[in-house]
């Protein structure tokens, strides 16, 4: 695969298979993408077609059955753990459905766990940018149980910013949002988009969605289908 | 089947459980059983009763009952004494049930029944000269001056020689016959009295002993010490470490068994919720848990029980054989006692948890959680897993401790008889007077040993009556000059009559005190070995010639002025003998072929040694006050039966006197050395298994609790090895403070000093190296976890 300079991120004939004792499950068939630096990208599909398994497969939180990942000219197949690790700690940031905030400490500690985990230093007033920004100032105190479900989201996108990664994957961000915090959401990921040239890597089957974003991948059984 | 458990999980949770149960069970059952054998073979071999007092009035014995309410009365009858070969042997009359209470044991043949039927003590067979006769056969014994013929129905074994140890306490055979015929009780016969405890009890049998002599002061009593000691003392440190092994191998199984459910509970913590939130009632959940854990338990005590009954078998066939006896019963007991004990634990543990829990239906579920926990979840160090390995590193060095204390060689076996002569002697100025003298060993006492030359080395003390060396009063070398005192006391009258019949002789001489001086006599072949060890060449020693002996002196400067004594020159051993009304002085020389000088430490007293032949022709010696025989540790054992077979015998042939041997003590430390070797090996196994499934348990608790907390960090950077790294440290850091801990335990526990620094050091290297082998073994099961699935997974 050629790769040029604006290609952040790419992968080749990404095939996955899941394998029980009785039952195997290619969830992907020779599944390639490229993806633009700064750029906004949805992987989009029904239920079942693979998006989150691809999604996991780029961000490397999974390993392809089948094909490579390419993170500018880095395979992650010839990174050690440790490597793909620090890759991820450095350069991704994550938006999960289920926001996937630690129950048992506070907000502040949740929007700061990535600088823990990767022993950097965070830009204090871009942390203070940040939780203005998401409207989350006066809840980091605050226990994650405590929040709402729009309220967490923010908190686990301030999390996913803290470190100005340059891609984010985000997996049905506004899934379990009403309207109005889908449509505040949507909004926050263009302005960061806008503004520090954040590449958004996002998983969704919401329609509306489409017309904000560069790339559409539409997934179904496993394989694009247009892209 | 909605309730799940990994297969691994369940391996080793059920893994667990077997190995702890049965060696809980095989320990436990094991220890039982030696320590029943070892008390049964006491009562067998010295009876149960306390104390016997012959001859007793009826008042006395009101007074003894009244005065020592807590105990059990019985009675046998003395008959009288028969003779036999100018031998005065006493007859008793009892029941069997009371033979066995008096530790009779009939070894051939069977109780006697009638009045003419009789039952012996083996060594009178011997002195009967009937070894080999057929039983029953018929003998006549001299009773009352008249002949009588009995019948031997059966052989007889009895320690009572052995019965009274110290010096205090005297035997006196009139209390013990060894003959007992079947006649029946009657007014004429002289009653016995014999005292027992009401409820059998081996450690409270030296208190009541006790008790009773505070209470019963009399001259014939027979007191039957042997109970306390082999039945309760010899064991004590068996008892002592059955319990602490039972309860620390019961506190690492709860230990165990607390990991193993709350990593089921854990587990299917969603599952029960749900059945909950789909109608199930909490009282038919917690039945759930009920049925399943204690099925799971009692799973393990079944297989446990089971497979201890093999080990614990394999083990008394191949190395306690002859324990067998109360192996089933123990091991019974044990399981019995075992299973109600984690019954009520686990039915408390479960009753507690459910009560305390008190999470609804849907913050189960969802798992919410409100407490606050300070940063992310890994803590620099864990009580728990500081005191599992405090308790496993305490138990390898207990191990080794353990192994330390019977870790010795076999010695040789040494038999000392004590004659227990009864002579009463009492000082007259620089002498002692001997007023009595007998019962000592007769000189062909040491020929039943002929033919066990090379298997044994004998020596004896001789008895001389008192005699010491003498030395011209105006030859006291400055040697002697330590020795020898002066006695100016002023004499009592009777005392002054005595001296006045030996003073004209005795005032020549100055006594080396009695107390100084030992003779030893030597069978010729000991006594050729003796010549060859110090060099001696002398053919007047070798072949008897004269009577001559050697003097082995302490710390003896050779090159003295004027010496005492000198080396092929004459020395007079002698002294006052008499009784009331007559003294008589009484000297003999020796010729001092060789004088040796000794370490003070190693030979003690002043050593006048002599050859039998020699102590046969001199005058001075009477008899043997001691024997000494050694037998050489790799004698085959039925030359060693036999051996003490003869030993016994001589001892019994007085009746009276002390029996000490090595023999029992290296059996007993034979025993002790296979018992400790097996428990310690069994603790240090046990141990490392506990650890690696603690360990391996908590490891996977602590992942499944927070796979999904660890998947976040591992999305947001955290390489696996970063986050095994984080879980582990708290391991090495619990071994750090466990080696503390120990340090603080083992100053208290183990003061024998018996551990050497590599043991130690080995002990900490287990757990440790245990430790992280467990490490590695996580590592690599998590390691293909991909973190989409660790953010999946349910809290």
């Amino acid at each position: 695969m050629i790769i040029t300079e604006d290609i952040l991120l790419s992968c080749e004939n990404i095939s996955k298979t899941y394998e029980s004792s009785r039952i195997r499950t290619k969830v992907l068939k020779q599944v390639n993408a490229k993806f633009k630096k700064g750029s906004i990208n949805l992987i989009y599909g029904k239920s079942g077609s693979g998006k989150t398994t691809l999604l996991n497969i780029l961000a490397g939180l999974d390993k392809a059955s089948q094909g490579n990942v390419y993170y500018l000219e880095k395979r992650y197949g010839s990174m050690s753990d440790s490597d793909l690790a620090k890759l991820r700690g450095i350069n991704f940031g994550f938006v999960f459905q289920a926001y996937h905030l630690i129950p048992r400490i506070n907000i502040e500690e949740n929007i700061l766990c990535p600088s823990y985990v990767n022993g950097n230093k965070y830009d204090k007033e871009y942390y203070q940018f940040l939780i203005k920004v998401l409207g989350i100032e006066m809840l980091v105190k605050k226990m994650p149980y405590e929040l709402s479900g729009g309220e967490q989201q923010r908190a686990a996108i301030a999390r996913a910013m803290l470190l100005k990664p340059k891609i984010i994957f985000a997996d049905e961000p506004t899934g379990n949002l009403d309207t109005e915090n889908t449509k505040t959401i949507t909004e926050l990921f263009q302005k960061l988009n806008e503004e520090y040239k954040t590449t958004f890597i996002i998983v969704t089957h919401e329609e509306n969605l489409i017309e904000h974003c560069e790339q559409v991948i539409r997934l179904r059984d496993g394989e694009i289908v247009i892209e | 089947m909605f309730i799940s458990s990994d297969r691994k999980l369940l391996f080793i949770s059920a893994l667990s459980l077997i190995i702890g149960f049965t060696f809980l069970f095989t320990i436990t059952s094991l220890s039982d059983t030696v320590i029943k054998t070892k008390q049964y073979n006491t009562v067998k071999t010295y009876g149960k009763f306390l104390m016997v007092i012959p001859g007793i009035s009826k008042e006395n014995e009101e007074i003894i009952k009244q005065q020592c309410s807590q105990f059990a009365y019985e009675h046998f009858g003395v008959v009288g004494n028969i003779e036999y070969a100018d031998k005065k042997i006493t007859m008793g009359s009892m029941k069997e049930y009371m033979g066995e209470n008096l530790g009779f044991s009939v070894i051939k043949g069977n109780w006697p029944q009638a009045s003419n039927q009789i039952v012996i003590e083996e060594y009178l067979l011997h002195l009967f000269g009937m070894e080999n006769e057929n039983i029953p056969f018929y003998i006549s014994l001299k009773e009352d001056g008249k002949q009588v013929k009995y019948e031997i129905t059966g052989v007889i074994s009895n320690y009572s020689y052995l019965l009274s140890t110290s010096y205090g306490r005297y035997l006196e055979t009139k209390a013990y016959p060894s003959i007992i015929c079947g006649c029946e009780k009657n007014d004429e016969v002289q009653q016995s009295l014999v005292i027992m405890q009401k409820q059998l009890n081996f450690r409270n049998a030296e208190n009541d002993i006790d008790y009773l002599l505070s209470k019963i002061s009399m001259d014939t009593m027979c007191i039957n010490e042997r109970l306390y000691g082999h039945g309760y003392k010899d064991n004590e440190d068996m008892i002592y470490t059955r319990v602490l092994y039972l309860v620390l191998l019961n506190f690492l199984l709860l230990l165990e068994q607390m990991v193993i459910i709350r990593a089921f509970l854990l587990r299917n913590k969603k599952t029960l919720f749900l059945f909950e939130a789909l109608g199930m009632s909490p009282k038919e959940r917690r039945k759930v848990i009920f049925c399943l854990i204690h099925g799971f338990i009692w799973f393990g005590v079944i297989t446990g029980y089971l497979l201890s009954f093999l080990i614990g078998f394999t083990y008394i066939n191949n190395i306690f054989r002859g324990y067998s006896k109360f192996y089933i019963s123990s091991l019974q007991y044990n399981v019995l006692v075992e299973g109600i004990i984690v019954g009520i634990i686990f039915s408390g543990v479960l009753f507690f948890y459910n009560y305390i829990r008190n999470e609804t239906v849907i913050r189960g579920l969802i798992g919410e959680n409100s407490r606050r926990q300070k940063k992310y979840k890994f803590k620099k160090l864990n009580l728990s897993v500081v005191i599992i390995q405090t308790v496993c590193i305490f138990f390898t060095i207990a191990s080794f401790n353990f192994m330390n204390t019977f870790s010795g060689e076999y010695e040789d076996i040494d038999y000392d008889l004590y004659s227990k002569r009864t002579t009463v002697s009492y000082p007259l100025k620089e002498y002692n007077i001997a007023m009595y003298g007998n019962d000592y060993f007769s000189f062909n006492a040491l020929d039943i040993f002929n033919e066990y030359k090379d298997e044994i080395s004998l020596s004896a003390e001789a008895e001389t009556n008192q005699s010491t060396i003498l030395l011209n009063k105006n030859n006291i070398d400055s040697y002697f000059s330590q020795y020898c005192g002066y006695n100016d006391e002023k004499l009592r009258p009777e005392d002054e009559a005595l001296w006045k019949q030996v003073a004209n002789e005795a005032e020549k001489y100055v006594a080396v005190p009695v107390n100084n001086i030992k003779t030893v006599v030597l069978p010729q072949k000991d006594f050729n070995l003796f010549l060859k060890k110090y060099e001696i060449n002398s053919p007047v020693l070798e072949k008897n010639i004269d009577i001559a002996c050697v003097l082995l002196l302490p710390d003896y400067n050779k090159v003295l002025l004027n010496p005492s004594i000198k080396e092929k020159g004459m020395i007079l051993l002698g002294g006052i003998q008499g009784n009331e009304n007559n003294a008589e002085f009484c000297t003999e020389s020796f010729k001092v072929e060789s004088l040796l000088s000794c370490d003070a430490e190693e030979c003690g007293n002043i050593q006048v040694i002599m050859s039998e032949e020699v102590a046969k022709k001199s005058k001075t010696v009477l008899g043997y006050d001691t024997i000494s025989v050694t037998m050489n540790k790799d004698t085959p054992v039925s030359i060693q039966k036999n051996i003490e077979q003869k030993v016994s015998l001589l001892m019994a042939s007085i009746q009276r006197g002390l029996l000490d041997s090595s023999g029992m003590r290296n059996s007993q430390d034979g025993l002790m050395r296979n018992y400790t070797s097996i428990m310690s090996n069994t603790m240090l196994f046990f141990c490392i298994i506990v650890i690696c499934i603690y360990i391996i348990l908590s490891i996977y608790i602590e992942w499944e609790k927070n796979s999904y907390e660890y998947g976040v960090l591992r999305s947001f950077g955290m390489s696996y090895k970063a986050l095994q790294n984080k879980l582990f440290f708290m391991y090495g850091s619990g071994i750090i403070a466990a080696c503390f801990l120990n340090i603080f335990l083992g100053r208290y526990a183990f003061t024998n000093e018996l551990l050497t620094k590599q043991q130690i050091y080995i002990s900490i290297g287990i757990t440790a190296g245990v430790t992280y082998l467990c490490r590695i073994w996580v590592f690599y099961w998590k390691k293909k976890q991909p973190i989409s699935s660790m953010l999946n997974k349910p809290l």
